[in-house]
């Protein structure tokens, strides 16, 4: 079962851009240890629900096995979704990973002690993960549709 | 919406099949049942059956089969023709199949009864089927999954989105572990001696709170099963002897299908909005209610589903629970079937088997009843009051002649 088809990666990919980068802190997280499909090959993951400035809310998963808890700092990197060894598409999407940088997350009523900092630009994404098998070489472009 | 005239909905008959693993039962088979029963229970012709409401969610996935309606009407007409003792029959009621994830059931009923208000028919037949276990455990799972987000919640699985509704309801009421297994502890006992339950198996608390973990923090334990099954009923505007209930009213809400649009992770807005509406149609108010099958697809919802609808104020339901104010012989008791935990959870027949259950078990005539089922994570709710009413089980009267009779 595939985790998205050519022509809904072909439409997604466009909506990355503005995200990538972008930080923001949890606010609510599990880690799935009993996941669907081709996500079985990533658990256990987490799931996270992440705020971001002027209070924007989404969903993400996790980058490799990292447990984020509420209140943490994280943000969006592009990892692999997906991993087909096949001839196919090679799913690429977005994930969040750990932020270091306490100063810089936006606050949020959950963690009103925080500073409020401008979005970062896509080019400041962070292609350094702890997964060494989730490929990085895709965040400079936000067209990755690729074949091999 | 404003409580207007409308002509009462009864429940005439109801069928319900085991539930669990049937690996010899087909989706046919789990229909074909759960028909034929309720129509031999409702003590009507198949041919007064005039439309067929079919509650479905994902046989297209699990089975490759959709355009159920067509299915359950030919069945319809087989047990016409068997009444008529002929081979043939021209009695192939209308049918339409609704869907609403695991609250396909409810909205089915709720469109069902729509119907007979509005008089276009007065007796149709509700039918909730689900074949879920012809495939793996992992591929189910994601056939599930559907009905969340499939964009905006990449990754997600209703274990996990119900697990951080449970993580915010921990932070927020300082619910714990124990609580939310004693709505599992609670929901098998009660199913014990439920003939249709999954499960006739006690748990503690401590193996409930020692099961393994599937998204934290949910355990094993914690979640409803996979489960085949199916449930009808025979709705009616012209109530007979035979007669088990009368729906009150009901509501629907709905919000949005991710988690991150909800305004709280604490509740579920769509429940507060189905409650509203259900008590103004109804004008009755819920917390006069005696039984109350919730939608409890995981622990943590039975709470929130007592608190968002007036049952316990919010934070205050795992108490509740934990000190067996919701068990059998309470004054509310919750989830007498086993709810979806033990009883199981087919999630197109979930619904109609709430309704199915309390017409079969809840005898107490002008008592209150209620049901709440739900689809996805919190996207769709549905709440129904239902009064039971005086029953004369020897009673083989026809809707149209008790009607004649009254009259």
């Amino acid at each position: 079962m595939n985790v998205i088809t050519p022509v809904q990666y072909w439409r997604a990919n466009k909506e990355w851009a503005p995200w990538l980068g972008k930080r923001g802190r949890v606010v609510a997280s599990t880690l799935i240890r009993v996941a669907e499909g081709p996500f079985s090959a990533w658990a256990p993951y987490s799931l996270v629900l992440v705020e971001f400035a002027h209070g924007e809310r989404r969903e993400f998963m996790g980058v490799g096995h990292d447990v984020c808890e509420p209140g943490e700092k994280v943000e969006c990197v592009l990892r692999r979704l997906d991993t087909t060894d096949a001839r196919e598409v090679i799913p690429y999407g977005l994930k969040v990973q750990k932020y270091q940088k306490q100063s810089e997350i936006p606050a949020t009523p959950e963690n009103p002690a925080s500073s409020e900092i401008p979005e970062s630009p896509a080019s400041s994404a962070s292609p350094a993960s702890s997964e060494s098998s989730e490929s990085t070489d895709a965040a400079a472009s936000t067209d990755h549709l690729r074949t091999r | 919406m404003t409580r207007t005239t409308h002509p009462g909905v009864f429940v005439l008959g109801s069928g319900i099949t085991a539930f669990g693993e049937r690996w010899d039962q087909s989706l046919r088979d789990l229909m074909r049942e759960a028909i034929a029963t309720a129509i031999a229970d409702s003590h009507v012709e198949p041919t007064q059956i005039q439309a067929i409401f079919v509650a479905n969610m994902a046989a297209g996935m699990f089975e490759n089969q959709v355009h159920l309606g067509p299915l359950a009407s030919s069945m319809v007409a087989e047990l016409a023709a068997t009444a008529g003792n002929s081979h043939k029959t021209s009695h192939f009621p209308p049918a339409m199949r609704i869907e609403g994830a695991c609250a396909s059931g409810s909205l089915a009923l709720v469109a069902a009864q729509q119907a007979l208000q509005a008089k276009v028919y007065d007796t149709v037949l509700v039918v909730g089927v689900e074949k879920m276990t012809d495939v793996a455990g992992e591929l189910a799972t994601a056939y599930l999954s559907a009905a969340a987000d499939r964009q905006l919640e990449l990754g997600s699985t209703f274990p996990g989105l119900y697990a951080m509704l449970a993580q915010q309801h921990m932070a927020q009421y300082g619910t714990t572990r124990e609580q939310l297994s004693s709505v599992s502890v609670k929901n098998h006992n009660h199913a014990l001696d439920n003939p249709h339950a999954q499960f006739h198996k006690k748990f503690t608390l401590e193996q409930v709170s020692s099961s393994a973990l599937v998204a934290d923090p949910l355990r094993l334990l914690d979640c409803s099963p996979i489960s085949d099954g199916a449930a009808a009923v025979v709705f009616s505007t012209r109530s007979t002897d035979t007669a088990k209930l009368k729906i009150l009213g009901y509501g629907v809400g709905c919000d949005t299908l991710d988690l991150a649009g909800r305004a709280s992770l604490t509740s579920l807005g769509a429940t507060q909005r189905a409650r509203v509406q259900a008590e103004q149609h109804a004008g009755r108010s819920i917390n006069q209610a005696q039984w109350v099958e919730v939608h409890d697809c995981f622990t943590i919802a039975e709470l929130m589903a007592l608190e968002d609808l007036g049952l316990c104020a919010p934070g205050d339901a795992g108490q509740a629970t934990l000190e067996g104010k919701t068990s059998d012989g309470a004054a509310v008791v919750v989830n007498r079937s086993g709810g979806l935990k033990a009883s199981g959870h087919p999630v197109g027949a979930t619904g109609v088997k709430q309704v199915a259950f309390l017409a079969q078990r809840f005898t107490q005539p002008g008592a209150l009843a209620v049901t709440h089922n739900v689809g996805g994570s919190g996207a769709t709710a549905v709440v129904h009051l239902l009064e039971g009413i005086v029953s004369a089980p020897s009673s083989k009267k026809q809707p149209q002649q008790a009607s004649k009779e009254r009259s």
